[in-house]
């Protein structure tokens, strides 16, 4: 009979098997840690260019196209961007429009106080300031302004939503349009319709949130 | 031939194998359960985020290459169902029709509900029907049918010669966010 080489049946030491488990419960983590930001911006990402955004964009695009809106091309060539007003339509008529529209397709108005309430965009006014942001259709100069955020200008979700976008590297977009602009919506939930007693802010709850959006712009 | 070790495990060792494994096991076991219910939450946003895009876009696409000159509204509101009718005259004269109709039952279960029948939704668009999506049902204590999808938000406006609209929908994993808005100014030029 052949006879059968001996096997070693010592088996591993205990450093050994802990030296192992270490080892992959180390790469484990690693691949955890780079997994899980994912899902975040996958949530997030959800919210950026949604349909109800991209028509509510388009809608401001048209009240900007309107002949009755001047637009300050040269700021716009220094600053890298304008803030879009309402009150710098000439058109009263198109004013009152231009403001109603905002406060149905709920454009953020301002930000967060310390009650914890986020102020509406007025009916009467140009205060508080809706995010409308009208830049170059190249993103790159206003991407680096917006990074940059020297007066805290920009909330870190807007940062978030330009530093996603493409840069768009051409001067004009195929249909020739030279400007674009960006939008950022805030996005009150509620289950049931508003309560009359808080027409002026909105208390901000756990499924509030804000979306984005972007569209070319000819001017 | 060598002789094998024929001594086996102490019952020490097969416990502290055995509560290894079932702690692993559970761990696994929330983590998947986890992930099957994220999964079916985004199997029903995919589906209502599907349903919002079609709906918004048939109604949209009309505002836009057509043109909204004036919009009416007939709401009929009784103990039963209620009704609304929304009239979307455009620029070229054409007339669209955006009708929606919602049964609510008593969806907690309660012994003498007071709404003693099934869930119904209904919504159509120029005659056509876009039927909400069904993420399935329950019973009352009634018997009567509860949906686990609601149209439990219709809000029509028509404010400074802006149309704004509102289906809300309910369901208890998702929150209000994938209701329908659809806004649009009235005879802009």
């Amino acid at each position: 009979m052949k006879k059968i080489k001996s096997l070693n049946n010592k088996g591993f030491v205990l450093v050994e098997t802990m030296i192992v488990a270490v080892a992959v419960a180390a790469i484990f983590a690693i691949i955890f840690k780079h997994f899980y930001p994912l899902m975040g911006e996958y949530t997030r990402r959800e919210d950026y260019d949604d349909i109800d955004s991209k028509y509510g964009t388009y809608w401001i695009k048209r009240f900007i196209q309107h002949n009755s809106y001047k637009l300050d091309k040269d700021t716009i060539d220094s600053n890298k961007y304008v803030e879009f007003k309402c009150g710098d339509i000439n058109d009263l008529e198109k004013q009152k429009m231009c403001r109603q529209l905002l406060v149905s397709l709920e454009v953020n108005c301002d930000k967060v106080d310390t009650k914890n309430k986020i102020e509406k965009c007025s009916l009467g006014g140009d205060s508080p300031q809706p995010h409308i942001f009208i830049t170059a259709y190249n993103l790159t100069d206003f991407k680096s302004i917006v990074k940059e955020n020297r007066n805290n200008k920009f909330s870190s979700a807007l940062q978030e939503y330009v530093h996603y976008l493409p840069t768009y590297e051409k001067a004009l977009s195929l249909n020739q349009a030279k400007y674009r602009i960006i939008i950022e919506y805030y996005r009150h939930r509620f289950d049931t319709p508003d309560v009359e007693g808080d027409a002026n802010s909105y208390i901000v709850d756990e499924e509030d949130y804000n979306s984005y959006a972007t569209i070319e712009v000819k001017k | 031939m060598k002789r094998l070790n024929k001594k086996g495990m102490t019952t020490v060792e097969i416990l502290v194998s055995f509560v290894i494994v079932a702690v692993i096991s559970s761990t696994i076991y929330t983590t998947v359960s986890n992930y099957a219910t994220r999964r079916e939450i985004e199997s029903y946003k995919l589906e209502l985020n599907t349903y919002k895009n079609l709906l918004t876009k048939e109604i949209q696409d009309d505002l836009i290459k057509k043109g909204l000159l004036n919009v009416s509204k007939e709401e009929n509101l009784t103990s039963n169902t209620d009704e609304f009718k929304i009239r979307f005259t455009l620029k070229n004269g054409d007339q669209k029709y955006l009708e929606i109709k919602r049964r609510l039952t008593d969806d907690v279960l309660e012994t003498a509900p007071s709404r003693n029948y099934d869930d119904y939704f209904s919504v159509k668009y120029n005659n056509v029907e876009y039927p909400i999506p069904d993420f399935g049902f329950s019973y009352n204590k009634a018997g009567k049918m509860v949906k686990d999808l609601r149209l439990t938000n219709v809000i029509v406006k028509t404010e400074n010669n802006v149309f704004s609209l509102f289906l809300g929908f309910q369901h208890q994993r998702l929150s209000t966010k994938y209701g329908i808005n659809i806004v649009c100014p009235i005879n802009y030029q």
